[in-house]
């Protein structure tokens, strides 16, 4: 059963590219749109599922154009290590829990991806339904890191994604 | 059977790891996985306490009553959850 929370980005922002889904893939990337057109970046995913095992999803900054970029894995509350260009920073409190079971949905919210400033706010907010069990999290960061951001990763920690939308829109 | 390789999205199109990309995707995936198991009795146990409303209860009536709900309460999710050695 999908996860039905229901996801708007602020009005007046507008879909870069299309929709992405996932289909036992290893990662949705996001390498093209992300300008210094829009000050503010929303990637929305729904009934986001894992293949298998118990692995979080994680959202990377890529800052170059090669594959040596910063991650950042992000996690909710004090055992977050938010500040740091590699700290862990998870969309849910710990992993989703088990494949077939887990269906999580979410917003994420990036702020001047491409500036050459250190700072580039993250803030997320999702919805993870495990079971019979439901959580909610909201948890904000930054990517300390002063190279502008080229593109984005979704990826689970140690499995390949099952299915899952995701979309990006930009707000000027 | 063969494994079939693994695959990425980029930007709507379905592009195939290269062999090189896959590997260090799954030393990745590896490495996580025990990062995790280290640290999921923290998460564990957050699920499993009480809310703190219903905790700030357990002290109200331990405190009148002289019980021990209370820490009976959290001494159980630290026992169902111990932290690794």
């Amino acid at each position: 059963m999908a996860n039905s929370a229901i996801l708007v980005p602020p009005q007046g922002s507008i879909q870069i590219g299309a929709t992405q889904t996932a289909s036992t893939s290893s990662s949705i990337v996001f390498s093209s749109g992300i300008t210094s057109s829009y000050s503010r970046y929303y990637f929305i995913f729904t009934d986001v599922a894992q293949t298998t095992s118990t692995p979080a999803l994680v959202f990377l900054l890529n800052a170059d154009t090669g594959s040596n970029y910063y991650y950042n894995i992000l996690q909710f509350a004090s055992t977050s290590n938010a500040a740091q260009n590699n700290g862990e920073f998870l969309l849910q409190y710990g992993n989703m829990g088990s494949a077939g079971t887990a269906h999580l949905s979410g917003i994420v919210e990036l702020i001047l991806p491409t500036s050459s400033d250190a700072y580039k706010m993250v803030s997320s907010k999702t919805f993870l339904r495990n079971g019979t069990t439901y959580q909610t999290v909201e948890n904000s960061g930054f990517y300390n890191n002063a190279s502008a951001i080229t593109s984005i990763t979704f990826e689970m920690t140690s499995s390949t994604i099952a299915n899952g939308t995701f979309s990006m829109f930009g707000l000027i | 059977m063969e494994t079939e390789r693994l695959h990425k999205m980029v930007d709507g199109e379905k592009v195939w790891l290269t062999e090189e990309e896959e590997n260090a995707l799954r030393a990745k995936w590896e490495k996580r996985a025990t990062q995790e198991a280290a640290i999921q009795y923290q998460h564990d146990r957050r699920n499993a306490y009480a809310s703190i409303g219903d905790q700030m209860d357990m002290h109200f009536w331990d405190t009148l009553n002289g019980t021990r709900t209370w820490q009976d309460h959290i001494l159980s999710v630290k026992n169902k959850f111990p932290k690794p050695a």
